[in-house]
């Protein structure tokens, strides 16, 4: 039986090691860079162009093709973690008892270092979120740190603070959705203003395409202290993306803490 | 020496894949297949940002020198420069988009587990089988 089992690791081992050459042999992976890598190459060379057609005039290549050149696909995708999160709240209405809770306490130490630690979380998160258009990060990157904060608060402290400090399920729910809303309105704005004029426009469109339509979002903007540079639509679906998923995430937090009982009030 | 750890790295990320798949088949309780997942999906997309990497252009895809006020435009060889020393960006953005799809299904899945928990009084899917058959 033992040596059974050793024969079909061996096996599986040898079957990997063979996938992996099979993988490189047929150029699948490729461990260097070759200038026949065409999409990736096309990505970086015209993102930061200002006179490219696919330009963004933003420095951040992975925010760019997320919110300008896939711009519809993620939206459909936060679709998509908003239907997840209205179905578990429908289930959950419909569930009586949940699983009890330990009472005992955390000590001392846990809780004055979840405080300490907690604001920190916040404005690094909003940090991430806000510079994601010129330094690596974004609204989802963002919104995923901001969430560890919660999740810390309803650990340690209980779910009963979070609802102290505001964050109660149906506001949550309604910044959730704010979010989400605003976004569509992001993306529909210029094809919506193209429809008024009677000029070219299309979805999500970020900024003017030279040779195509003039329309568009500035990438800059003139403040009494100087230039500061936006991108166009990148910060601010940054900032409502990182409004939706810290709220939506938080929300299933609160979820699954057994303190809550969702779908209805009690 | 490095080009060795590379293949190495690729082998483990595809070990990984498959063994949480043979725990998904085989563990009987929910809550141990949910981990299982968990990790499949976690190694995929490991495995997609990796096979991103180049060992000869290992930049991040940022272009450097953005700045809030007064951004500079960049050359063109600048941009031709910068491109063959940055890694793959578009494996990393097709990760933003998994990572939310995955803990969205995780969590539907995890609130069913629950469901059928306080049904059943269970999370052992042989145990289940047996209570289906009185």
């Amino acid at each position: 039986m033992k040596s059974n089992s050793l024969i079909e690791g061996l096996s599986i081992l040898l079957l990997i090691v063979s996938l992996t050459i099979v993988f490189v042999k047929l150029g699948i992976v490729n461990p260097y860079f070759e200038e026949n890598m065409v999409l990736p190459y096309i990505y970086l060379t015209s993102i930061p162009n200002p006179e490219s057609r696919y330009t963004s005039r933003s420095p951040e290549i992975v925010t760019s093709i997320l919110w300008d050149h896939r711009g519809i696909d993620t939206y459909f995708e936060t679709a998509v973690l908003f239907i997840a999160i209205i179905g578990g709240l429908y289930l959950f209405g419909k569930i009586e008892k949940l699983t009890v809770s330990s009472q005992r306490e955390t000590t001392i130490v846990v809780r004055l270092a979840t405080k300490l630690v907690t604001p920190v979380i916040i404005v690094v998160a909003s940090s991430i979120a806000i510079h994601g258009h010129l330094t690596p990060g974004g609204g989802f990157q963002g919104g995923v740190v901001f969430v560890i904060a919660p999740l810390l608060m309803i650990m340690v402290l209980g779910g009963k603070e979070l609802s102290i400090r505001g964050l109660r399920e149906r506001i949550l729910l309604a910044l959730r959705s704010l979010g989400v809303s605003f976004i569509s309105l992001t993306g529909l704005s210029v094809l919506l203003l193209g429809l008024a004029i009677g000029k070219p426009a299309f979805l999500f469109q970020n900024q003017p395409k030279p040779g195509y339509t003039i329309l568009g979002f500035p990438y800059r903007l003139k403040l009494p202290w100087g230039y500061m540079v936006f991108s166009g639509t990148l910060f601010i679906l940054n900032i409502l993306e990182f409004l939706a998923v810290s709220m939506g995430f938080t929300l299933v937090l609160l979820m699954l803490d057994s303190n809550v009982i969702g779908g209805e009030e009690k | 020496m490095i080009e060795f750890m590379w293949y190495y790295i690729l082998c483990t990320l595809i070990a990984t894949i498959a063994i949480s798949i043979y725990g998904i088949a085989t563990r009987p309780h929910l809550i141990k297949k949910l981990v299982m997942l968990t990790i499949f999906t976690d190694s995929v997309e490991v495995l997609a940002v990796y096979l991103g990497y180049r060992l000869n252009a290992s930049r991040p895809p940022v272009y450097p020198g953005g700045v809030i006020e007064n951004y500079k435009f960049p050359s063109i060889d600048e941009l031709k420069n910068f491109a063959s020393r940055a890694v793959d960006p578009i494996p990393q953005v097709l990760i933003v988009t998994a990572i939310v799809i995955g803990l969205s299904v995780l969590l539907f899945l995890v609130i069913l587990s629950i469901r059928v928990a306080e049904k059943y009084g269970t999370f052992n899917m042989d145990r289940l089988e047996e209570s289906g058959e009185e």
